[in-house]
């Protein structure tokens, strides 16, 4: 003869809030700057679009947005193509500030000062082929090392991620 | 004299000075003066040779860069040692590379390449050629290994290639095919570097390499119709990670310990079309992971027979992520079997948006009344708690605390905190489904590793086994052309770790108010009313001792074992050489082997290879394996088919299996019953012989001879609970004495050799 149990409950409901409250209370210590790039942990931070690990600090890019007024967090990418896709696949998000680094010193620079080379042989990390420069001449240099390298403005950039990818 | 003297002493110094100077030298000179360089120009010797000739290479040193600019066979000729020739490129630029259609460049050691990675400085590139073949070469201390740049039809064999001691941000590719189609990857080694990458290069084969140590084992991009087969991934951040590609198959590969950031084992992002069958996952992060895969609305991908175990996550979907078909998959003990990233309260409508069916889960608590191999009960993960770790992963410090338990009780006792069931899976297996070959080869240098493999087997076997009178079906043993005794022909762990020393005073396995409840059939949903097949069972086994689980059937033998196998999840306390076995079952269950009642053996194959599949999977070394047929009394039936043996010999073979690992404690599940008396007390003769040697044994049993001859304490078991404990003849004889009629351990059995049944005791009891 098998006996019938039935599940007893309530002990302790202490315990289910006070994790909760932990939570609550890491949640508000984190603060964004939105005029400074991040520091990348580079082969642990993880693309925010692809979720592959960042490693390559020629082509990595960081978005600073708005997530509620006066609220700033940071979406970091592998590629810069990642960013620009990001952006077109989060249009609800503010974007404040864009950065990318300079190819060669990997500086940082903001996006919108920044002159572009386009090139297939550029083989970035995700394939985009962009690669960015503090100046134009520094860029025309590069170019001139790929058959179809193309030197570029940031909206230019941007109408040819637009024109290729979307 | 005092002249001569001096004139000795001097010669003397200056043979000395001479002496040391050779000494010095030689020293500086290092690996030049190991491998002078031969009276051979490598690269005059290609400018020379007529296109389509072979140039033979002889051992030496060659110093890089090497080009290949017309189609030749080069080979390395191995000296009397062994040795290669190397070409080494002095720390600058690529060391070979291969610019004409159709070269063959085979047997060398390719080292020391620039590590500029604007020019990704490498072993060996193939620019624009086709049809090239790189086979047993090695390449070491290069940033990139391999590349191939519009190289159709490349193909790479058996090459080992090990990357630059940097860190892993800072690697170059160890392979990296770039616009290359058709190419084919088999048999290399790739470890140290970052990825192996192959984007924008169709239709190419990878299969049967090694990939470890890197940042991704595989990294696949643009890349349709890929095959990748028997590979192993280890130890990487991701195993293979395929992206942006259509018709890609991922068959009989082994993901395991991909544990670096992201760390899934085998990660699909915007992909369509993909099989995914037949693979291990063990103990990765994450052991599948999908992001927006199927990326098309019309398209659904299949997930079949994996075996996903000891993973964080079994399976991790990205929202919206839908028209998955998983089916005949093993779930096995993997932290969190399958969860939604930020699905929240949304969890059940994306893996909904899945198919989830005849998959083995071995957190379900259903039955198989039937006996069709299928729960009776549909499956269904409902976890407050796991829904809540989704939404704020940082719970998971909670993970077996109070805290979890305190959640979990609250969400079955009042309905307002049940969730809502993640998925559900309305033909649950009740037996993990072994794909058809197990790819665990290559030799794996971490206990850890060592431990899953074995408890793999452990957890597999017994489940198998436990198909009472079903012989494996076609499907279970599989459907590729290769054969089990193909895939024994790899090789295995040299050593096994050593069985653990424990003290003759601590008992091995400890058992602690022990219950198992079933939920009740047929149940209304909101209730939690159950059955208890166990209660509040304790007892301890000591190191070579015997203990005997007597009782009737449904007694709750079975269930004691099961629980102790981490078949069943149970409450109260089970250790196993001071391990606990819900939280450490893993490193517990090592210690353990398995005997189960009845035996589902592959019956086409012989003993020979039955055992070598076993300690495969166990990864034991073949060495084990006439030591252990010596042992059970099996020498010299190792050419014989399983299906030829008798009842008893089969039995002698399970023994030897659960003992290839040589575990301290061996579990038994009624181990005689299916055996004629002579053959009977033979096994138990030999199972009277391990004990003498130490081996603790746990049986269940409802004959009397197994209690009497083999036990040296006896625990009665009725209804669930423990009703007698204490050495065969004491036990026995205050059951007579309660029940008036059942026998003395002495008394002669019935001729069927199960003695008067024991039920007539339980009534007393």
């Amino acid at each position: 003869m098998r006996r019938k149990t039935i599940q007893m409950a309530g002990r302790r409901w202490l315990w289910l809030v006070l994790p909760l409250l932990g939570l609550l209370a890491a949640g508000c210590g984190s603060r964004v700057a939105p005029n400074e790039p991040p520091e990348i942990v580079y082969g642990e931070d993880v693309c925010d679009q692809c979720n592959m690990i960042i490693s390559d600090d020629r082509f990595a890019a960081a978005a600073v947005v708005e997530e509620a007024p006066g609220d700033y967090a940071y979406r970091l990418f592998d590629d810069i193509g990642d960013m620009l896709a990001y952006r077109e696949e989060h249009p609800d998000l503010d974007f404040v500030t864009l950065w990318v680094h300079d190819y060669n010193t990997r500086e940082w620079l903001d996006a919108a000062t920044a002159a572009y080379v386009v090139a297939v042989e550029i083989r970035s990390p995700m394939a985009y082929g962009f690669a960015a420069f503090a100046t134009p001449e520094a860029a025309v240099a590069f170019a001139q090392r790929f058959p179809d390298g193309q030197v570029l403005t940031w909206e230019e950039l941007q109408q040819y991620f637009v024109d290729r990818y979307r | 004299m005092n002249a001569e003297r001096r004139g000795l002493g001097i010669r003397h110094l200056l043979v000395g000075c001479l002496a040391l100077a050779g000494l010095l030298g030689a020293f500086l000179a290092g690996d030049a003066a190991a491998q002078p360089e031969p009276p051979f120009d490598l690269q005059a010797a290609i400018a020379q040779a007529p296109p389509g000739s072979t140039v033979e290479v002889p051992p030496g040193l060659y110093r890089g860069p090497i080009v290949v600019d017309r189609p030749l066979r080069i080979v390395g000729r191995q000296g009397p040692n062994g040795e290669r020739p190397i070409i080494d490129g002095g720390g600058q630029g690529t060391v070979v590379t291969i610019a004409a259609d159709g070269t063959v460049f085979q047997g060398f050691l390719v080292r020391n390449s620039g590590i500029d990675v604007d020019n990704e400085d490498g072993g060996i590139t193939v620019d624009k050629a086709v049809d090239v073949v790189l086979a047993d070469n090695r390449i070491e201390d290069t940033l990139y290994g391999i590349r191939g740049i519009e190289a159709h039809r490349l193909v790479l064999r058996g090459n080992v290639i090990r990357g630059k001691a940097l860190p892993v941000a800072r690697r170059g590719d160890g392979i990296r095919l770039w616009q290359s189609e058709n190419c084919l990857v088999e048999d290399n080694v790739v470890e140290g570097v970052r990825d192996a990458i192959f984007w924008f290069s169709d239709d190419t084969t990878v299969r049967r390499n090694v990939f470890r140590g890197n940042r991704y084992g595989v990294h696949m991009m643009y890349t349709d119709g890929m095959v990748v087969r028997e590979n192993l991934t280890e130890g990487n951040s991701v195993g293979i990670y395929l992206m942006y590609s259509v018709n890609v198959l991922i068959e009989g590969n082994t993901f395991r310990q991909n544990r670096g950031p992201s760390g899934y084992g085998l990660g699909l992002k915007d992909m369509d079309a993909v099989t995914v069958r037949d693979n291990y996952f063990f103990e990765n992060r994450v052991g599948l992971f999908f992001d927006n895969s199927p990326a098309s609305v019309n398209i659904y991908q299949e997930i079949r027979r994996n075996v996903l175990a000891y993973n964080d996550m079994g399976v991790l979907l990205m929202p919206a992520v839908a028209r998955n078909r998983f089916a005949e998959n093993t779930f096995l003990d993997n932290l969190e079997q399958v969860a939604a990233k930020g699905g929240g309260s949304r969890q059940g409508d994306i893996l909904g948006a899945n198919t989830w069916e005849g998959n083995y889960w071995s957190d379900y608590v259903g039955y198989d009344a039937d006996g069709d191999g299928v729960g009776d009960l549909p499956y269904r993960s409902e976890s407050l708690f796991e829904n809540l770790i989704d939404r704020y992963p940082e719970l998971r410090l909670f993970r077996f605390s109070p805290v979890q338990q305190t959640i979990e009780m609250a969400a079955r006792a009042f309905p307002v905190f049940k969730p809502q069931p993640k998925l559900t899976d309305p033909s649950p297996r009740m037996d993990p489904l072994l794909p058809p070959t197990a790819p665990l080869g290559a030799p794996m240098e971490s206990a850890m590793g060592w431990a899953t493999a074995a408890l793999l087997a452990l957890a597999v076997l017994p489940a198998v086994a436990l198909r009472a009178g079903h012989p494996a079906r076609p499907a279970d043993v599989g459907g590729r052309p290769r054969s089990a005794a193909d895939a024994t022909e790899e090789p295995m762990h040299p050593t096994p770790p050593p069985a653990p020393t424990l003290s003759p005073d601590e008992p091995v396995l400890v058992a602690r108010r022990l219950v198992k409840r079933y939920p009740q059939p047929g149940r209304p949903w909101w209730s939690d009313a159950t059955i208890t097949a166990v209660e509040d069972v304790s007892f301890q086994l000591f190191p070579g001792e015997s203990l005997a689980l007597w009782g009737a059937n449904g007694a709750g033998k079975t269930t004691v074992l099961k629980c102790i196998l981490g078949l069943l999840h149970y409450e109260g306390e089970l250790r196993l050489n001071g391990l606990d076995l819900r939280r450490q079952g893993k490193q517990a269950r090592r210690f353990l082997g398995y005997v189960p009642q009845e035996l589902a053996f592959h019956n086409e194959l012989t003993v020979a290879d039955t055992c070598r599949l076993y300690a495969r999977l166990k990864e034991v070394s073949p060495a084990r394996i006439p030591q252990v047929l010596a042992l059970v009394g099996l020498a010299g039936q190792e050419r014989k088919e399983v299906g030829a043996l008798s009842g008893g010999m089969k039995q002698r073979l399970a023994l030897a299996l659960a003992l290839l690992s040589d575990p301290p404690v061996l579990l038994l599940d009624e181990p005689t019953s299916n055996l004629d008396v002579n053959a009977r007390q033979e096994f138990i003769d030999l199972l009277k012989r391990l004990r003498d040697r130490g081996k603790s044994l746990l049986y269940s049993s409802h004959h009397l001879a197994e209690v009497t001859d083999l036990a040296d304490r006896v625990l009665v078991m009725a209804e669930g609970r423990i009703v007698a404990e204490g050495p065969p003849r004491t036990v026995m004889a205050s059951l007579q004495g309660a029940s008036g009629g059942a026998p003395g351990p002495g008394e002669p059995e019935q001729p069927d050799g199960t003695g008067p049944r024991p039920q007539e005791v339980f009534q007393a009891g």
